[in-house]
């Protein structure tokens, strides 16, 4: 990404992050209530897969999209909306450490053990396939 | 109302991800070409699970969802960092596997303290 010159074209690139953040979260949001629609309300010790489900998909879109979207593209907007506005948006770090902080807090060792093993494997398995599906090299 | 809440804390959380990120990795030395450890997306990563713990200490209902899922959950982010492990480890396997180990136990030893503190000082 070229570095912005203006105030005007610095304003474009934030208005153009939080567009792309709004529809993240939003999105990650409705991700957690489809789970809680299909699968009921979570329960203290449950791995949270809805969190785990949004950061995998979101690690499979960044491989997917960091490695096809050019960083000289004419249309400049594309990386900073797609890539830190939506992917950002969608996948989030603080719920991944509130949820383990609780599980692990609450004694439920094993279930933070299999959700902090399960996010970072499939995190970068994600990540590597979607890379691979983008035909990218490593 | 709930998905307002979320958007216009999204609106400020994504954004101020990137520009604490790039004001961060623009003051971290980055000495080998492959890159280093991720300082910047270290840094939101551990003040947005901090905030989590402030946050579910000290607030509820519909203020909670605003702060927690959408400003916590925008200004953090996960694909960031799935990206950084991958593209660090062919070059800089050492940075790679910092990353990877240190970014969630800081996180989630940052969520606990705040959490607990704040907790202890609420009650």
């Amino acid at each position: 990404m070229t570095e912005p010159a203006t105030t005007g074209e610095r304003a474009a690139l934030y208005a153009v992050i939080a567009v792309g953040g709004i529809a993240g979260s939003l999105a990650r949001y409705a991700v957690s209530l489809a789970y809680v629609e299909a699968f009921g309300s979570r329960s203290i010790d449950d791995v949270p897969w809805a969190t785990l489900a949004a950061n995998t998909i979101g690690c499979l879109a960044i491989g997917v999209l960091a490695t096809s979207l050019s960083a000289h593209s004419p249309n400049w907007w594309l990386r900073p909306m797609l890539i830190t506005g939506v992917l950002g948006g969608f996948t989030t770090f603080s719920a991944f450490a509130l949820e383990t902080g609780l599980l692990l807090s609450g004694g439920f060792t094993g279930q933070a053990a299999v959700y902090v093993g399960a996010t970072l494997a499939m995190g970068l398995i994600a990540v590597q396939v979607g890379r691979a599906l983008a035909g990218g090299s490593r | 109302m709930t998905y307002l809440a979320i958007a216009l804390a999204a609106a400020v959380g994504a954004p101020l991800r990137f520009a604490v990120d790039r004001w961060v990795t623009g003051r971290t030395v980055r000495s080998r070409p492959a890159g280093g450890f991720p300082w910047g997306i270290y840094t939101v990563n551990v003040i947005g699970s901090a905030l989590a713990g402030l946050v579910l200490a000290t607030t509820s209902g519909t203020v909670q969802v605003f702060l927690l899922v959408g400003f916590c959950g925008a200004f953090t982010t996960f694909s960031g960092f799935g990206w950084d492990v991958t593209r660090l480890w062919p070059g800089n396997r050492a940075a790679a596997a910092a990353t990877l180990v240190v970014m969630p136990a800081s996180c989630i030893l940052a969520f606990l303290a705040v959490w607990h503190l704040a907790s202890a000082a609420a009650s």
